[in-house]
């Protein structure tokens, strides 16, 4: 901070004290007392003025004094204005900036507002508010992009977007009909996850729990006197579910063998789709999976897939999805 | 130290879960619909329109608790359900429905015996029965329940079936 202060006052000598390179200065001086109100009213005048618009260093004081308004007044808000104009402000800085003297400090800067974006991101998450976390997500990307071009994003991404796919769903399933927008939602989350790693256990399970159970949830809730002409296009609906369901649900399966939910999932799927005895052949499968979990012997991927229910369950999907 | 909360927060939302399969058995509940419809579009005789509307279940089947879950709220008509279950052939009673389920495919001759002389719809869920005795049998089409319909083993049995009823049904048989 006591270099803002020097760089203020070099400043000051080196190109003499018109009103405008005063304001500067003044800006500089209140930045180091962390008066970051008054700071902001003279830097705000220099931003203003012709002369000093242009210089890097006012966009660099400026990125400070915003950094110090968030911090002071503002960190607990997504939306923070402050927040805001610091980063712009330090962009500008670099990209008008010649010499190459103080980039590191704005970077570091860039870097720390990014960090607290992302935070806010995942605090947004946690109080269920996905909008907002995507919000958030978005530009702490655009923030770090800016400062690391050659960024890989791709595994925060994944656990972004099955953070954010789970969390639309949860708020699905709390309200289904008034809610139905976030069912769509939570689809594309996933997908965004399958685009980068589209044998990602996890997505894939997500996504086919979400079909399947939306299934489950039309039939569930038919009254027990539908008529037949209801029952008969509810019953296409969910059968379309359930297939759509079903190669996600094997790919989670192919990927861990082992995951008991996973293979409830096929055998409820299977059975849904009228596959009786596939669906009996993965009860079995299951049977032995929980037999041997009881007799204390941890289950062997390598194992499981020589089991009969593996081979149907292999079978059903290279005949129905691999060639799609 | 920033990161470190933003890690925090992160891993411990990845532990959300995405939940588990409903295991909810749809096929019942489509079923115990079907057979609801049935007890609309089929008229049973006079003798057969007092008392309790009596669906028998042969065997155990997961129908059942669709049906019981039914009968809490629902009549034939003015007619209270009753479910019904019959663990063997030889305690089968007099009904308006018998369902048989497809683990109990190969009693339906004897259960046919047995309901002989009355009014009994008898309802079967595998492939072929109607051509073997049953009145209306579930079958599968493109993953689909649909139902077969055999009117040379319902009419007999004075049972009046709807024109409607019809037009849903896979007809099968003379």
């Amino acid at each position: 901070m006591k270099r803002l202060l020097y760089i203020g006052i070099f400043i000051s000598m080196v190109t003499g004290a018109t009103a405008q390179r005063a304001a500067v200065q003044r800006a500089a001086e209140f930045l180091q007392q962390a008066q970051y109100d008054s700071a902001r009213h003279y830097i705000e005048l220099a931003v203003g003025h012709e002369e000093t618009a242009g210089w890097p260093l006012v966009q660099y004081y400026r990125g400070f004094i915003f950094k110090g308004l968030y911090t002071q007044n503002e960190s607990q808000d997504p939306f923070s204005t402050s927040r805001g104009e610091a980063i712009s402000s330090f962009m500008l800085f670099l990209q008008k900036d010649t010499t190459g003297k103080y980039d590191d400090s704005a970077i570091k800067s860039l870097n720390y507002l990014g960090t607290t974006l992302f935070n806010d991101a995942a605090r947004a998450m946690d109080r269920t508010d996905p909008d907002v976390a995507i919000e958030c997500y978005d530009e702490y990307k655009v923030v770090i992009n800016y400062i690391n071009p050659q960024k890989d994003f791709r595994e925060q991404d994944i656990r972004f977007n099955l953070v954010l796919g789970t969390t639309y769903s949860d708020l699905y399933e709390q309200d289904r009909e008034a809610r139905e927008a976030f069912f769509q939602k939570s689809v594309a989350a996933y997908e965004k996850v399958l685009e980068i790693d589209p044998n990602h256990e996890s997505a894939n399970y997500n996504l086919a729990i979400l079909y399947y159970n939306e299934g489950v949830h039309l039939i569930r809730n038919l009254p027990p006197d539908a008529p037949l002409t209801k029952l008969i296009t509810t019953e296409e609906k969910t059968v379309e579910l359930f297939r759509t369901s079903c190669p996600f649900m094997i790919r989670a399966y192919l990927k861990n063998p082992c995951k008991k939910e996973t293979l409830i999932g096929i055998a409820g799927i299977f059975w849904g789709l009228n596959e009786y005895e596939f669906s009996d052949s993965v009860m079995e499968g299951l049977k032995l999976l929980k037999e041997n979990e009881a007799n204390g012997t941890s289950c062997d991927p390598a194992v499981q897939t020589k089991l009969k229910h593996h081979e149907v369950i292999s079978s059903y999907f290279s005949t129905h999805y691999e060639n799609n | 130290m920033i990161k470190r909360i933003f890690i925090g927060v992160f891993v411990a939302l990845l532990f959300m879960s995405a939940g588990t399969p409903d295991q909810y058995d749809t096929n019942a509940k489509i079923k115990s619909i079907y057979i609801y419809n049935f007890t609309k579009y089929i008229e049973w005789p006079d003798d057969y329109k007092s008392g309790n509307f009596v669906i028998g279940i042969l065997g155990e089947s997961n129908v059942q608790g669709s049906l019981e879950a039914m009968a809490a709220t629902k009549k034939a008509a003015s007619q209270p359900f009753e479910i019904k279950q019959f663990s063997s052939v030889d305690q089968i009673t007099s009904c308006h429905m018998l369902f048989i389920p497809r683990k109990q495919g190969a009693q339906l001759s004897a259960a046919r015996k047995k309901v002989s002389g009355g009014a009994t719809l008898i309802i079967t869920e595998e492939e072929g029965l109607a051509l073997k005795g049953s009145g209306i049998n579930f079958i599968v089409q493109e993953n689909k329940q649909k139902f077969e319909l055999n009117k040379s083993n319902i009419e007999p049995y004075k049972l009046q079936i709807s024109s409607s009823l019809l037009s849903l049904a896979v007809l099968v048989g003379s």
